[in-house]
C-alpha cells in the first residue's frame, strides 16, 4: 500500500517540478528536459501502477518495440524535413500568412 | 462459481498470462495508434518551432496542470484497487475504483471547460480557426494537433470510463478474487495507459 | 519422382478410428452454429470463403481494366469510371483479399493445429474479427459503388481530401478493417507464446507458424498507425481540419511517410504467410526435412524487421530530401539478402529430395520463380537513379503485382489445395489440379511480362488512353489476364465439386510429416482426441513410416 503512495507522492512531485521548470527559461533545453521528466513519470506507471516490473515474458518487449518504431519515424520523418529543398519544406512558397475567418 | 479453464490452456495462471500479454500486445498497438500524432506534432514542431512556442502559450496551463493531478491520482486509486482485491477487501476496492471513475468524469469536465474557452477564442481545428491573435499557419497547425490529441485521449478517457464502471460493478459483486482478477488487471492498465499518454500531452501541448 | 500414397491412404480408416463424420463440420450443420462458433477452424473456413468472394470481386475488377485497355482510345468506360475501377481493384484486392488471406484462412485452421493448442487463446476475439471483417468489408464496398472514389488505394492527399467525390465510407470501412486485422494479430501471436503444447520449444514450431507469427507482428505495429493517418484523411476530406493541407501550412509528404510506414510492410504481411507456406510444401513434397531451419527463421524475423525500414523507397520523386532517399534505397536492398537466404534455402532443400509433382508443388515452383524475378526487379527500383526513370509506370505495377499478387497467390492457392483434404477430408482431382496450376502460372506471367516492357518503354500506370505503339504488349497483357480468369474458373469448379463428391482423404493424403497431420482429417472439434506429444522434429523425414500419417 505504502508503496503506492510513495510512487504517486514521486509522480506529484515530478508534475510540480516540470511545471515549475517551464516558468522558468531554459531555452533550447525545454522540451528535452520536460520529455525526460515525462518519460520518468511515464516509467514509473509503467512499471509500478501497470506492473510491467512483476509480468514475465515478452510483454516487454512488445512494448519497447513500439517506442523504438515512433523514434525511427520520427527521427527519419525529420531527417527528411529538415534536408529536403527548400520550396517543398513546410510551409512552401504558397503560404506564408494565414487569413483568418470571413 | 469457479469459472472452467478454457480448453486452450494448460492451467488458469497461463490464462492470466495470456490476458496481460494480450493487454500489452494491444497497449503496444494504441502507443502506434496515438503514435501518428506524436509524428506529426514532432515534424510540425521542427517546422514551425516559434508559432509552437508561441501558441502553446495560448493554452490553459492551469486547468492542464489540475487535469495531470487529477488523472496521477485516479491511477492511484486503479493501482489501489489491485493491491486491496489481492488482500481480499473486495469492498474496499470497489470504493477505490469508484473514486477513480469520479476523478476520471472530473477530469472530462475539467476537458469540455477548456473546450469552451478555446471554442470562445476562436482556436479551432482546420477551417474552422478563428483566432485574432495567432496568424501563422504554424499556430494553426499547433492548435488542430491540440484538437486531435486531446480527442483522442479524450475518446480513450471516455472508454476508460465506462470500463472502470464495469470493473467497479465486478468488484461490487464480489466477482474478483485474489485467483480471478485478470479482468480487472487488463481493465486497470487501460486506465493507466490513457493517464501515460496524459502525461506526455501536457508538456507537449502546455508547457514548451 | 514420387508416388503419392494417396490411393491407399484413402482405403485405409483414418488414424484412431474415428470416421471423418464426427468432426468439426458435423458439431451444428446450421447456419446459426456457424455463425456463433468460437471454433478456430469453421471461423477460418468462414474467412476462406469471404476472402475468396472478394478475390472474385477483385479479378473481374481486373479484367474490366484490362478489357478497357485493349484499345488505345476510350472504349468502354470514360475517364472518371476508370479511376473509380481501378481504385476498386486496388482496394478490393489489398485490404479484403491479400492482406487476409492466409493468415486468417490457414492460419487461422493451421495455427492452433501446429502448436497442439486445442484453439488460439483468445476464440471470441476471433470470431469478433471476422465479424469486423464481414462489417468493414460492407462498409467499405459501400463506400465504393456509393461514393465512388477515384483516388487509387493510396488515398494521396492532397488530391484525396479536395476530390469531389466522396472518400469518407471507404475510409471508414478500412479502418474497421484495420480492427479486425489488429485483434487477429493480437491473437496470433499471443496464441504462440502461450499456448503451445508441452515439447514444443520455439525451436521445433513449424515455419508456417514463424511466418504467421512474424506477420502478426507486422500487423499490430503497423495497422495502427495506417488507422490514425486515414483517420487524419477522412476528418480533413469529411470536416477540413487540414492536417497534410499545403495551403494551411500541412505536409503532404508526411501522409506519404505515415501511409508507407503501413503500406510496404503490408506487402511482407500478404508475403511472408506465403513463404511460410512454401517451406511448408517444399518440405511435405520432398520428404526433407528444411536443410536450414535457422535460415527460413532468422530471414522471416529479418524479412518481419527491415521491412519496416524501407518505406521511402515509394517516396523518391515526391519531394523527399535526397539524404532519406538514398538511405530508404540502401535498406530496401537488405530485404533482398533476406529473401535469397530463403530462396537458397528452399532450393537446397529440394536438391537430391524425393520430389513428388503434385498442384501443390507446381504453386510453389511458380512462386519461387515470381519471388525471384519480382523481388530482383524491386533491387532495381531500389536504386534511386533509375527509379525515377520507371515511378509511376507499368514497370512497377508489374514489379508489385509479380511479387504481392502472384507470389502471394501461387502460395495461397498451394495451401488450399494442400489443406483442402485437412480442411474438408476430400481430395481434388489432382489431373486437373495441375492442369489448372500450370494454366495460371503461365498466366500470370503472360499477363505481367508485357507490363515490364511497357513499363520501360514508358507508359504510365493508371491511364486509360495510351499511344498506339504500345497496344501490342496490352493485348497480350490482356490475354493473359484472360488466361488466369479461365484457369481460375476451372479451380472454382473442381473443388466445389471436390467438397461434395472428391475422394475421401484419410488422415494424412500427403504422408506429410509437418504437424497439423497428426489429427484426423477433418479434425474432430476440439482438434485431437488426445494431445500428440511432439516428439519428432517437424517434417522429419528420416524416420521410417512407422505410426505417423499415411
Amino acid at each position: 500500500m505504502l508503496k503506492y503512495v510513495l510512487i504517486w507522492v514521486a509522480l506529484i512531485g515530478l508534475t510540480v517540478t516540470t511545471f515549475l521548470l517551464s516558468r522558468v527559461p531554459t531555452g533550447d533545453w525545454s522540451i528535452a528536459i520536460a520529455l525526460a521528466i515525462a518519460a520518468a513519470k511515464a516509467t514509473l506507471i509503467v512499471l509500478f501502477f501497470m506492473e510491467l516490473a512483476k509480468h514475465r515474458g515478452a510483454s516487454a518487449l512488445a512494448l519497447g518495440t513500439s517506442l523504438v518504431f515512433i523514434a525511427v519515424v520520427l527521427t527519419l520523418a525529420l531527417f527528411d524535413v529538415g534536408l529536403r529543398f527548400e520550396p517543398t519544406r513546410p510551409p512552401g512558397p504558397l503560404v506564408q500568412t494565414l487569413k483568418v475567418g470571413q | 462459481m469457479e469459472r472452467e479453464l478454457a480448453p486452450q490452456f494448460a492451467s488458469v495462471e497461463q490464462e492470466a498470462r495470456a490476458w496481460q500479454f494480450g493487454m500489452w500486445v494491444f497497449l503496444s498497438t494504441e502507443v502506434l495508434f496515438f503514435g501518428g500524432l506524436f509524428i506529426a506534432y514532432g515534424v510540425y514542431r521542427f517546422a514551425y518551432p516559434q508559432d509552437f512556442h508561441l501558441a502553446s502559450s495560448h493554452m490553459n496551463v492551469w486547468l492542464g496542470t489540475a487535469n495531470t493531478l487529477v488523472l496521477l491520482t485516479s491511477s492511484l486509486f486503479v493501482a489501489l484497487a489491485l493491491h486491496l482485491v489481492r488482500h481480499e477487501r473486495s469492498m474496499w476496492a470497489t470504493l477505490a475504483l469508484v473514486l477513480a471513475l469520479l476523478l476520471g468524469v472530473v477530469f472530462m469536465v475539467f476537458k469540455g471547460l477548456e473546450y469552451a474557452e478555446h471554442a470562445r477564442e476562436g482556436l479551432l481545428p482546420g477551417v474552422y480557426f478563428a483566432s485574432h491573435k495567432l496568424h501563422s499557419v504554424g499556430a494553426l497547425q499547433f492548435v488542430t494537433l491540440y484538437w486531435l490529441m486531446t480527442g483522442l485521449h479524450a475518446l480513450h478517457v471516455t472508454i476508460g470510463l465506462f470500463v472502470l464502471a464495469w470493473t467497479a460493478f465486478q468488484a461490487a459483486s464480489g466477482f474478483y478474487s485474489p485467483r480471478r482478477m485478470a479482468g480487472l488487471e487488463i481493465g486497470g492498465m487501460y486506465w493507466h495507459f490513457v493517464d501515460v499518454i496524459w502525461v506526455f500531452l501536457y508538456p507537449l501541448l502546455y508547457l514548451v | 519422382m514420387r508416388q503419392l500414397p494417396a490411393d491407399e491412404a484413402s482405403h485405409q480408416p483414418p488414424r484412431d478410428g474415428v470416421a471423418p463424420a464426427h468432426s468439426y463440420l458435423d458439431h451444428g450443420t446450421t447456419v446459426w452454429s456457424w455463425l456463433t462458433t468460437k471454433d478456430h477452424k469453421r471461423i477460418g473456413v468462414m474467412f476462406l470463403g469471404s476472402v475468396l468472394l472478394m478475390f472474385f470481386m477483385g479479378g473481374v475488377f481486373a479484367l474490366l481494366l484490362r478489357l478497357e485497355l485493349l484499345q488505345p482510345q476510350p472504349s468502354f468506360f470514360d475517364g472518371l469510371t476508370y479511376n473509380r475501377l481501378f481504385t476498386l481493384h486496388g482496394v478490393t484486392m489489398v485490404w479484403l483479399f491479400l492482406i487476409p488471406s492466409i493468415p486468417t484462412t490457414f492460419g487461422n485452421f493451421c495455427l492452433p493445429l501446429m502448436l497442439g493448442a486445442k484453439d488460439l487463446a483468445f476464440p471470441r476475439l476471433n470470431l469478433a474479427s471476422l465479424y469486423l471483417y464481414w462489417f468493414g468489408a460492407l462498409v467499405t464496398l459501400f463506400g465504393m459503388f456509393q461514393g465512388g472514389t477515384d483516388t487509387g488505394w493510396t488515398f494521396y492527399t492532397p488530391y484525396s481530401t479536395t476530390s469531389s467525390v466522396e472518400v469518407l465510407p471507404v475510409l471508414v470501412g478500412i479502418f474497421i478493417l484495420g480492427f479486425s486485422t489488429i485483434l487477429t494479430g493480437v491473437n496470433f501471436i499471443v496464441s504462440t507464446h502461450l499456448t503451445r503444447a508441452k515439447g514444443l520449444t520455439w525451436r521445433r514450431i513449424p515455419l508456417f507458424v514463424w511466418t504467421i507469427y512474424g506477420t502478426s507482428i507486422i500487423q499490430v505495429l503497423a495497422t495502427p498507425v495506417l488507422a490514425i493517418t486515414l483517420a487524419l484523411v477522412g476528418l480533413d476530406a469529411g470536416f477540413g481540419i487540414g492536417l497534410f493541407d499545403p495551403q494551411r501550412g500541412g505536409d503532404p509528404v508526411l501522409y506519404q511517410h505515415l501511409f508507407w510506414f503501413y503500406s510496404h510492410p503490408a506487402v511482407y504481411i500478404m508475403i511472408l504467410p506465403g513463404m511460410g507456406v512454401v517451406s511448408e510444401l517444399v518440405c511435405a513434397f520432398a520428404r526433407k526435412n528444411i536443410s536450414s531451419y535457422a535460415a527460413i527463421v532468422i530471414s522471416t524475423l529479418g524479412i518481419a524487421f527491415v521491412g519496416f525500414f524501407t518505406w521511402g523507397h515509394h517516396m523518391f520523386v515526391a519531394g523527399q530530401s535526397v539524404f532519406d532517399a538514398g538511405a530508404f534505397g540502401v535498406l530496401s536492398m537488405l530485404v533482398a539478402i533476406f529473401t535469397a537466404v530463403k530462396i537458397l534455402t528452399w532450393t537446397t532443400t529440394l536438391y537430391r529430395g524425393s520430389i513428388a509433382i503434385t498442384a501443390p508443388f507446381v504453386y510453389v515452383a511458380g512462386f519461387i520463380f515470381l519471388l525471384f524475378f519480382g523481388g530482383m526487379s524491386g533491387v532495381a527500383l531500389a536504386t534511386t537513379s533509375i527509379d525515377i526513370h520507371w515511378h509511376d509506370t507499368y514497370f512497377v505495377v508489374a514489379h508489385f503485382h509479380f511479387i504481392m499478387v502472384g507470389a502471394s497467390l501461387m502460395a495461397f492457392f498451394g495451401a488450399l489445395h494442400y489443406w483442402f483434404p485437412k480442411m474438408f477430408g476430400r481430395r481434388y482431382p489432382e489431373g486437373l489440379g495441375i492442369g489448372a496450376a500450370v494454366l495460371i502460372v503461365f498466366g500470370f506471367i503472360a499477363t505481367f511480362l508485357p507490363q515490364f516492357l511497357l513499363g520501360n518503354a514508358g507508359m504510365p500506370r493508371r491511364y486509360f488512353t495510351y499511344p498506339e505503339q504500345y497496344q501490342p504488349l496490352h493485348v497480350t497483357s490482356t490475354a493473359g489476364a484472360s488466361l488466369l480468369g479461365f484457369g481460375f474458373l476451372i479451380i472454382a469448379l473442381y473443388l466445389a465439386w471436390s467438397l461434395r463428391w472428391g475422394k475421401v482423404s484419410g488422415a494424412n493424403p500427403w504422408g506429410s510429416r509437418g504437424y497439423e497431420w497428426l489429427t484426423p482429417s477433418p479434425p474432430p472439434l476440439h482438434n485431437f482426441h488426445e494431445v500428440p506429444t511432439f516428439e519428432r522434429d517437424v517434417h522429419d523425414y528420416t524416420v521410417p513410416e512407422a505410426g505417423h500419417g499415411a
